[in-house]
C-alpha cells in the first residue's frame, strides 16, 4: 500500500518558503570565529577582509521581546587587495550537473547493452 | 569474551536489572513493537518539548556534538546500507559526489544534484506522474537553491527535521495510532509559535547560557530569516524542538522499526548488528569520529558544533534524495 505521506512530504518541501536572510548584520556571518584582518567573502561574493565595526544587535538574554544593544562585530568589508578567499566556484554546480547527467546516461546505456546481450 | 562484549557487559547488566524492576509497568508498553515505538515516539516528542522549554541553548549546543555523528551513521545505515543502495557503484559515485561536495562547502544547488541519481539509478526509465512531479520538484528547489543559496539553506535546515519524521512514517506500515507521534510534533511546533514555551524559557533562565559559548542572538541571526524578533526566537525554539525529535527518529524509532526481531536486544547484540551492516573498520572510523567530535566539544564547544554541522551538510540532501526515490519507486527498492 502506498502511503500518501510521500506526496505530503514533497508538498511540504516545495511549499517551504525561501527565506530572506537580512536579520544578521549584513556581511557578519562570514567573520564569525575569525580574527580581524582575516580574508572573507562578502554577501555579494567579493573578496574582503574582516573588520571590527559597531552594529546594532538584538539581545535575547532576558527573553522576548529582545532589547537592542550596540556591539562591536567583525564585518566582511570588500577589498580589492584582500587575499582571495575560498568559496565554491559557481561553475562547480554546472560541472557536477554535467558529471551526474553523463553518469546517468552511461549507466542507462550500459543497462540497455546488457539487456540486448541477454 | 570479545572486547566489545567486555565493554558493553556492564551496560547490558544494568539495563537488564532496570527492566526486571520496571517490568510490571513497562511490559505492556514494551512487549509489542508497534506499541513500543509509538510510546517511545510520544515520550521522545514530549521530552524534546520539555528540554526546549528548560534548556534550549544547551540542547542546541550539545545535541549535535553528542548525537550528531551517531544520527548520521543511522541515516546512512537505514537509507543506504540496509536497502543495499551502496552496492550500486553508479549510485554511490553519482549521488555521493554532490553530497560530499555539499559537506565540503559547495552550495545547496550542488547538494540538490544528489536527488537525480536517486531517482534514476537502479530502475528502468519508466515515466510516471510521480517521476514527473519529483523532477518538477527537484527543478524548482534547485532553481531556488541557485538563486538564493543562503535563504534556501535556512528553509532546508528547518524542513529537513520534518523530512526525517515523514521518512519514519513511511518506513514501515504502522497502525493509525502511530500518527500521535507526528501529530504531537506538529502540535508542539504550533504551540511554540504561539508562544507557549516563552514563559517556561524565561522561568528556567534558558534565554542565556554563556557556558555554551553561544547565544540566542547568534541562533536567530544564523537560522532565521528576516522577521519579527519574537517570532524569530520562536523559530529557533521550534528548530531546537524538531532537531531533538529528528535525533530521536534516527537513533530510537527507526532502529526499533527496522530490527529483524520484534523484541528489544542487548547493547552487545546491537553492536554486532552494526558490525554486520557497516563492517568493523568503517564502524570504528564512525566511533572515532563520534568520540572525536565529543572531545573537540570539551575543548571548544561552539567550534565542535560548527565543525559537525559542516560535516553533516550532506545528510539533509541524502534524506531528500531517498524520500524522492521512495516517492517515485516505493520504499526500499
Amino acid at each position: 500500500m502506498k502511503s500518501p505521506l510521500p506526496a505530503a512530504l514533497v508538498a511540504l518541501v516545495l511549499g517551504a518558503s525561501v527565506a530572506r536572510a537580512d536579520v544578521p548584520a549584513a556581511n557578519s556571518t562570514q567573520c564569525q570565529g575569525a580574527a580581524a584582518g582575516s580574508a572573507c567573502v562578502t554577501d555579494d561574493g567579493a573578496a574582503g577582509t574582516c573588520v571590527a565595526q559597531l552594529v546594532s544587535r538584538f539581545d535575547y538574554s532576558e527573553g522576548v521581546p529582545p532589547k537592542t544593544k550596540q556591539v562591536e562585530l567583525l564585518l566582511c568589508v570588500a577589498s580589492a587587495s584582500a587575499a582571495q578567499a575560498t568559496r565554491a566556484p559557481t561553475w562547480l554546480a554546472g560541472a557536477l550537473l554535467l558529471l551526474v547527467m553523463s553518469g546517468l546516461i552511461a549507466v542507462k546505456l550500459a543497462g540497455r547493452r546488457r539487456s540486448a546481450l541477454a | 569474551m570479545s572486547l566489545a562484549q567486555a565493554v558493553l557487559a556492564p551496560a547490558d547488566a544494568a539495563r537488564s536489572a532496570a527492566l526486571k524492576v520496571l517490568a510490571p509497568w513497562l511490559a505492556p508498553l514494551y512487549a509489542d513493537r508497534h506499541r513500543r515505538v509509538r510510546w517511545l515516539g510520544i515520550v521522545s516528542v514530549v521530552s524534546a518539548f520539555a528540554l526546549t522549554g528548560l534548556a534550549p541553548l544547551w540542547s542546541l549546543a550539545l545535541g549535535p556534538v553528542l548525537l550528531g555523528v551517531p544520527h548520521l551513521a543511522s541515516d546512512v545505515r537505514y537509507l543506504v546500507v540496509r536497502p543495499g543502495l551502496h552496492r550500486h557503484a553508479a549510485l554511490v559515485v553519482l549521488m555521493g559526489a554532490p553530497l560530499l561536495a555539499a559537506s565540503f562547502g559547495a552550495g545547496p544547488a550542488v547538494g540538490m544534484l544528489g536527488v537525480l541519481p536517486a531517482l534514476f539509478v537502479g530502475h528502468r526509465p519508466r515515466w510516471s506522474l510521480r517521476l514527473a512531479a519529483a523532477l518538477a520538484g527537484w527543478a524548482a528547489l534547485s532553481w531556488a537553491a541557485w538563486q538564493a543559496p543562503f535563504g534556501f539553506q535556512l528553509a532546508f535546515v528547518h524542513a529537513h527535521n520534518l523530512i526525517a519524521v515523514a521518512l519514519w512514517w513511511c518506513f514501515t506500515s504502522r497502525p493509525a495510532s502511530a500518527a500521535w507521534v507526528p501529530a504531537l510534533a506538529l502540535l508542539g511546533t504550533a504551540a511554540i509559535f504561539a508562544g507557549a514555551l516563552d514563559p517556561l524559557v524565561t522561568a528556567s533562565g534558558g534565554w542565556s547560557a554563556p557556558w555554551t559559548g553561544t547565544s540566542f542572538t547568534e541562533f536567530v541571526e544564523t537560522t532565521t530569516p528576516a522577521m519579527d524578533a519574537t517570532l524569530a526566537a520562536r523559530l529557533v525554539l521550534s528548530f531546537c524542538f524538531l532537531q531533538a525529535v529528528h535525533y530521536a527518529v534516527w537513533l530510537r524509532l527507526v532502529p526499533d522499526d527496522a530490527r529483524a526481531r520484534p523484541a528489544p536486544r542487548t547493547f552487545h547484540a546491537s553492536w554486532l548488528a552494526l558490525v554486520m551492516d557497516f563492517g568493523l573498520a568503517p564502524l570504528l572510523v564512525v566511533v572515532a569520529l563520534a568520540l572525536g567530535v565529543v572531545a573537540w566539544g570539551l575543548v571548544n564547544l561552539p567550534g565542535a558544533r560548527l565543525g559537525y554541522l559542516q560535516l553533516a551538510a550532506f545528510h539533509g540532501y541524502l534524506e531528500l534524495a531517498i524520500a524522492a526515490r521512495w516517492f517515485v519507486h516505493g520504499r526500499a527498492r
